[in-house]
């Protein structure tokens, strides 16, 4: 902070692949930040790397019943269940907002069967302006018997591929920490021709009011999120980066630009802010600057000095 | 980031979209119940109007994490800096972390949050029904009717669970307006539910209904006056992740025609008109 050696301003635009270029590392994750129109009383949406909207499905979703959110040490559970407009009213009436504040806009789609997932992801492709998609996989496959897309490779693989061969939008595909092997799950989708893997998703937990005897969620089992989950979310980061080619977007828990910079240290190109954002909206605009203050101070022209820079063993 | 749970404070972030405030005073005002009162420096939003919450930061460690909603009970604008006032009954973690601020701590806060109370037309009068801690927006409430010249309009109602727990309401100088409380156990004011004394209060065309408290005692309120009031008026709440609606976290049941859909309490609330709520609203509040 002395001035000497005034470094020059590092680059921080991302290139993630087929067309989806950041002007910074830092999206919103999805669910987090609605569609853009409650966030933009804040911040302007064009400073942002991109916006990640709220998981888009064919037919509008209500939800789950409440509560459906109780805080835990360092985080919180949420069991909103995928409440969100449906692809129809999402071209019609959010995506106009978002384009026309310059947003860069990543459509998070989710789906019941591959079918739903391949009919939203269609629709969208009719969108030229669209950034990319971000694909969920931690939602119930109701074709084989409710076990979760992001559980299994093999299922994981199949909807990226049947994806893949019906956009040319960015594929970003959505980890869950729920699959044990995260190296595995990652090859499987970049295989199958995903563009990049975002991760962390939340992490299935559950809490309970021991007066009523029930659950302290509407849904029973919910999302852990915030920054409880940065360890893991972290490690997981570290080994999708160490299984893969395609760019790694970290998730999870990330509050401050120390938290963004660890994750690109691990491997990551770009990170999304979720929970923090509920606490401050300027997070993101906060973790763009640090970040860039960071690079600057370390004297690194751009993120891809940072980025998987992390020293393991002995440093000698 | 180690502010810690006492006072000593390290530099707000920047930027932030937090607003920076500090404790006048805070003090314990009946038992469990605290009326903090916030000075801002700079005030650059609209006032806010009865009704409306803060988001109020507890803790900058991650624990607790997420912000508190506290309806606002009082507010004055003196030029550039403003004054809040809080009433908050000590339940957890959070609230009780907040007895320990004292004049000079600094807090931050997001707000003003939500849609207030909408005022009552000329001609009409107003039954304000306080459940426990429901009172502080209508505390607002009385004081904003009170000093636009209406407070000989008003009547508030005001009932808990004893008189220890109970604000002494004379304390208020400004309150101005008609007011009635109750006990549950008689040990102050009339023994009962405060819809025992809505019962006894005189509801016709011209009167309009405010209720904020335990769902239980709005669902009874609602039940009471729905169709004999010209409008009624439920400040609900919820567990709440964000408080400026991008988590739908707070979603309340609500009906639509002859449908019923979620809505979220923080952004389309936390005031709702009788009309749209059902007795599973409250249930779910
Ligand atoms: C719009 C709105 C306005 C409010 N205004 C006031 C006010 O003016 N004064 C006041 O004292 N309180 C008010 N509340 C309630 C207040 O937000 C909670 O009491 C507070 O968040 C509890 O924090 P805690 O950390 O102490 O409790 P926790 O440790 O989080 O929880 C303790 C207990 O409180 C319950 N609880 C937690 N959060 C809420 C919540 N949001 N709503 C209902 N119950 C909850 C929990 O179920 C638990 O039983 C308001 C809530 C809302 C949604
Ligand atoms: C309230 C809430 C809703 C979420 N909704 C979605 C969603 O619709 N689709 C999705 O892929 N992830 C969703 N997530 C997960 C986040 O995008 C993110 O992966 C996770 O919260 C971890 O990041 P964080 O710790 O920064 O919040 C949601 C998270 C929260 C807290
Ligand atoms: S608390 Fe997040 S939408 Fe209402």
């Amino acid at each position: 902070m002395t001035g000497k050696n005034r470094k020059a301003v590092p680059d921080l635009t991302v290139d993630l692949g087929r067309g989806l270029v950041l002007k910074n590392p830092v999206m919103t994750a999805s669910g987090t930040f609605g569609y853009g129109e409650e966030a933009s009383a804040y911040l302007d949406l064009s400073e942002l790397g991109a916006v990640v909207v709220k998981g888009i499905s064919e037919e509008p979703r209500r939800g789950n019943p409440p509560p459906r959110v109780v805080e835990t040490p360092a985080g919180m559970l949420n069991s909103i269940g995928l409440q969100n407009v449906g692809v129809k009213a999402f071209l019609a009436e959010k995506l106009p907002f978002l384009l026309d504040r310059g947003a860069t806009v990543v459509v998070n789609v989710l789906g019941s069967t591959v079918e739903e997932y391949l009919r939203v992801t269609e629709r969208l492709s009719t969108a030229p302006v669209i950034g990319g998609i971000e694909v969920n996989i931690s939602c119930p496959n109701v074709k084989e018997g409710g076990v979760q897309f992001g559980m299994c490779p093999d299922m994981a693989a199949g909807l990226v591929a049947s994806l893949r061969s019906a956009t040319d939008l960015h594929l970003m595909v959505k980890l869950s920490p729920n699959s044990g092997d995260i190296p595995g799950m990652a090859r499987a989708v970049e295989e199958a021709g995903a563009d990049s893997v975002s991760l962390i998703n939340t992490i299935t937990g559950m809490d309970i009011d021991i007066r009523t005897r029930r659950p302290a969620l509407g849904g029973v089992f919910g999302g852990l999120s915030g920054p409880a989950i940065r360890p893991v979310a972290l490690r997981m980061v570290y080994e999708a980066f160490g299984a893969v080619r395609i760019p790694v977007v970290g998730i999870g828990g990330i509050a401050d630009p120390e938290h963004a910079v660890k994750f690109i240290i691990a491997g990551s190109l770009a990170v999304q802010v979720g929970t923090a954002f509920f606490l401050d909206p300027l997070t993101p605009l906060r973790v763009i600057k640090g970040i860039e203050e960071y690079l600057s101070r370390e004297g690194m022209l751009s993120l891809a000095d940072a980025r998987g820079s992390l020293v393991v063993g002995d440093p000698g | 980031m180690t502010a810690g749970h006492d006072d000593r404070h390290c530099a707000a972030p920047s930027p932030s979209a937090l607003m920076e405030a500090e404790v006048l005073t805070n003090t314990e005002v009946a038992a469990g119940l605290w009326r903090l009162r916030l000075g801002m420096p700079q005030w650059s939003r609209s006032e806010p109007s009865p009704g409306q919450f803060v988001m109020v930061r507890v803790s900058d460690d991650g624990d607790p994490l997420l912000g508190r909603p506290f309806g606002i009970a009082g507010f004055w604008l003196h030029g550039p800096t403003a004054e809040m006032e809080i009433i908050f009954r000590v339940v957890g973690k959070g609230t009780g972390f907040m007895t320990r601020w004292s004049s000079g701590s600094p807090v931050r806060l997001l707000g003003p949050l939500g849609n207030g109370f909408p005022l009552p037309p000329l001609g009409s009068r107003c039954i304000l029904v306080a459940g426990g801690v429901g009172l502080p927006p209508l505390l607002a409430l009385a004081r904003s009717l009170e000093s636009g010249g209406r407070g000989g309009d008003v009547l508030l109602l005001y009932g808990e669970a004893n008189r220890d727990r109970m604000l002494d309401l004379d304390t208020l100088p400004d309150l101005g307006v008609r007011f009635a409380t109750c006990t549950e156990d008689g040990s102050c004011g009339r023994e009962g539910l405060v819809t025992d004394l809505l019962a006894a209060a005189e509801i016709g065309e011209d009167s309009l209904v405010y209720a904020c408290g335990p769902a239980p005692m709005m669902r009874a309120v609602h039940e009471r006056v729905s169709g004999r009031c010209l409008d009624s008026f439920y400040s609900l709440e919820s567990r709440m992740a964000c408080g400026f609606g991008v988590c739908a976290g707070c979603a309340v049941e609500v009906r639509e025609g002859d449908e019923w859909t979620y809505v979220r309490v923080c952004s389309e609330g936390p005031v709702f008109s009788g009309d749209l709520l059902t007795e599973r609203s409250f249930r779910q509040a």
